[in-house]
């Protein structure tokens, strides 16, 4: 239909009334859907993925094969392990590490010396430029304290490090059999 | 590529394969003598007395921990039971050493001994009691330990001995196994030494 015959049968008040609703409706409905689209981005943004990885939103540094092993409820320290990868051109550092799932959460070296395990604090880690660093049993390792719940193998424990340049790295750890 | 070269490239290769053998004969140290395990009485993790007797007649490895470590002791028991599976393919069971994790820490070990040994092979065996019982066999094995805390501190940790001793079916500690070892380099050395070989 022609909008000449439209005005004909409506006149021509009647016809830019529908046309503004009409253009008032898509407006809306664009807005909506750009919302819509907005809280569905955000929401997978968070979703941390189940494999025990992920990434700086800059992708500067990579985490992976993140785990720890499932260990008897009365014990009130856990150790997390995982590969941290720099994509960066820069040295990065992770200056602090939380969780909301422990009451505290550190990085720690267990070392000999003189033929005698012990056991230190580390106050924060450098990824060298495009380097790799793994935390592993016997070494450098998450220090997990203070479970709010007794993970067992299938849960996974939320981890952040706090980087220095103010970025956020965000991943799980994935509780697997002792 | 021209012959010299290649033949730079064998002698090389040759070299760092023997010293790399070399490198791995030192996992498992034997001890110049044999040193007799003194007599002590402590408990299983099912509450059973458990003395230098029962080390009689089976090949042991002896290490020394506590229940709430969290990254040592669980990495050396896992190790540990490596060593014991590699084993399996050299002896009857009979000759397979027993895995004896000593929990130094009698406060905090006493009553969960039993939940943290479930957690690791089923054979395993978990000892602790009296402190002054637990000294007795820490000296044997020529072990250390030390409670690593401030007064009223109730989440400390344990600084203790990394080696296993090793000892043989007459009570005797005849070696030790020095961390980080390979479970295979362990498994063979040790194959060698229940069998009365020189380990080279």
């Amino acid at each position: 239909m022609q909008p000449g015959n439209l005005c004909y049968l409506l006149g021509v008040g009647q016809l830019n009334r529908i046309i503004a609703s009409t253009y008032i409706s898509s407006f809306m409905l664009s807005m909506l859907l750009t919302v819509l689209l907005t809280i569905v981005g955000c929401a997978n943004a968070n979703k941390l993925a189940d494999d025990g990885s992920g990434f700086t939103k800059g992708k500067t540094l990579h985490v992976m094969d993140a785990y720890q092993p499932e260990r008897p409820g009365f014990m009130s320290m856990n150790a997390g392990y995982l590969k941290i990868e720099s994509l960066s051109g820069e040295d990065v550092y992770i200056v602090d590490v939380s969780s909301p799932d422990y009451q505290s959460v550190s990085i720690h070296r267990s070392f000999q010396v003189d033929g005698v395990h012990k056991m230190e604090h580390v106050d924060s880690l450098k990824i060298g430029a495009g380097d790799a660093l793994s935390l592993e049993p016997g070494g450098m390792h998450l220090m997990l304290h203070g479970p709010l719940k007794h993970k067992k193998a299938g849960d996974f424990t939320t981890i952040n490090f706090a980087l220095g340049d103010g970025e956020n790295l965000m991943f799980k750890l994935a509780v697997t059999n002792p | 590529m021209n012959r010299s070269f290649l033949k730079c490239l064998f002698v090389s290769s040759v070299l760092l394969f023997i010293s790399g053998v070399h490198a791995e004969s030192e996992v498992v140290k034997q001890l110049d003598k044999p040193v007799l395990i003194d007599n002590f009485e402590l408990f299983d993790q099912h509450g059973n007395s458990f003395t230098e007797k029962n080390l009689l007649g089976s090949w042991s490895l002896i290490f020394l921990g506590f229940t709430t470590c969290p990254d040592i002791c669980p990495m050396t028991m896992a190790q540990l039971e490596g060593v014991r599976a590699e084993l399996g393919s050299h002896f009857t069971p009979e000759k397979i050493p027993n895995i004896i994790f000593v929990a130094v820490d009698p406060a905090r070990d006493k009553d969960v001994l039993a939940e943290y040994l479930a957690y690791f092979h089923p054979e395993n065996i978990g000892i602790t009691g009296e402190l002054s019982q637990i000294d007795r066999l820490v000296k044997s094995v020529d072990g250390f330990y030390r409670y690593d805390k401030k007064k009223s501190d109730t989440s400390y940790t344990v600084v203790h001995t990394s080696s296993i001793s090793v000892v043989n079916p007459n009570g005797e500690m005849v070696a030790k196994i020095n961390p980080p070892f390979g479970r295979s380099n362990a498994a063979w050395e040790l194959m060698l030494l229940i069998r009365g070989r020189a380990i080279e």
